[in-house]
């Protein structure tokens, strides 16, 4: 029988030291247009399940649970765990997961709206926070 | 790994099902959450995304049944001066959080929070 994804993530915290990403996913919502640019980052625990594997589940199970209604059994907690995947295979599986479909699958304008891009491109002056947007 | 299996835990006057003890604990948190969306401890916490000033979406690995879960929630240690951290636009992938003065408007201030509920 195949453990419970969150007994697998607990399991895994007392193992796994957390692996501070050397990325960010830069993106805009198109449905917001006068949002900021948002910045995801990976929490160093799930990069460290992700990197060894044998704790995530595969991500079609998360996109099919996203038709699931509230209260109704989701698949990803009970699915078969995945192997181990590079850092770069991680960031592509977050985004797919975290981010929604309308931004990574959906949009077909001219902007740019989603880059994956190293920690030292993202400003450390937050001053104007809440103008950033991402570079043409 | 050793594992006990038991389905009361008792002090010998007080006997609780364990399902109790386990159903009761925080199912993810997140520990003094910068305004950059870098937690210093976490569980249960995939991403955390810096959607604006003192605005942060958490999302979770293990996604919660449904989105009438409890989340406890304040501001972190290191902040400089008492601040509001506000919960909102929670579904039972994730949850936002939102540091703000008093008066309302956005503020830098870590925060902290833990949720309670039911798992999917």
């Amino acid at each position: 029988m195949i453990p419970h994804l969150w007994d697998r993530l607990a399991e895994a915290k007392s193992r796994l030291e957390p692996v501070q990403s050397k990325y960010r996913v830069l993106f805009e919502d198109p449905r917001e247009p006068d949002a900021p640019a948002k910045v995801l980052v990976p929490d160093p625990n799930w990069m460290a399940c992700a990197l060894a594997g044998g704790v995530l589940p595969p991500i079609e199970t998360y996109q099919r649970d996203r038709l699931v209604p509230d209260g109704e059994r989701k698949e990803h907690p009970y699915a078969e765990p995945i192997d181990a995947m590079t850092e770069e295979e991680a960031i592509e599986y977050l985004v797919q997961k975290d981010i929604d479909p309308a931004v990574w699958r959906d949009y077909q304008g001219n902007r740019t709206i989603l880059k994956i891009v190293p920690v030292e491109l993202i400003p450390s002056d937050r001053s104007f926070r809440n103008a950033w947007r991402v570079v043409q | 790994m050793s594992t006990i299996q038991a389905s009361n835990v008792s002090d010998g006057t007080i006997t609780v099902g364990t399902s109790y003890v386990v159903n009761g604990s925080a199912k993810a948190w997140a520990g003094n959450v910068n305004d950059s969306a870098v937690a210093s401890s976490s569980f249960n916490i995939s991403s955390i995304t810096d959607t604006g000033s003192g605005d942060n979406r958490l999302s979770f690995t293990n996604s919660m049944s449904a989105d009438n879960y409890s989340v406890v929630h304040g501001a972190g240690p290191n902040a400089t001066a008492p601040r509001n951290i506000s919960l909102y636009d929670s579904v039972a992938a994730s949850y936002r959080l939102f540091a703000s003065v008093f008066a309302g408007s956005a503020s830098v201030a870590p925060s902290n929070s833990a949720v309670f509920g039911d798992l999917a």
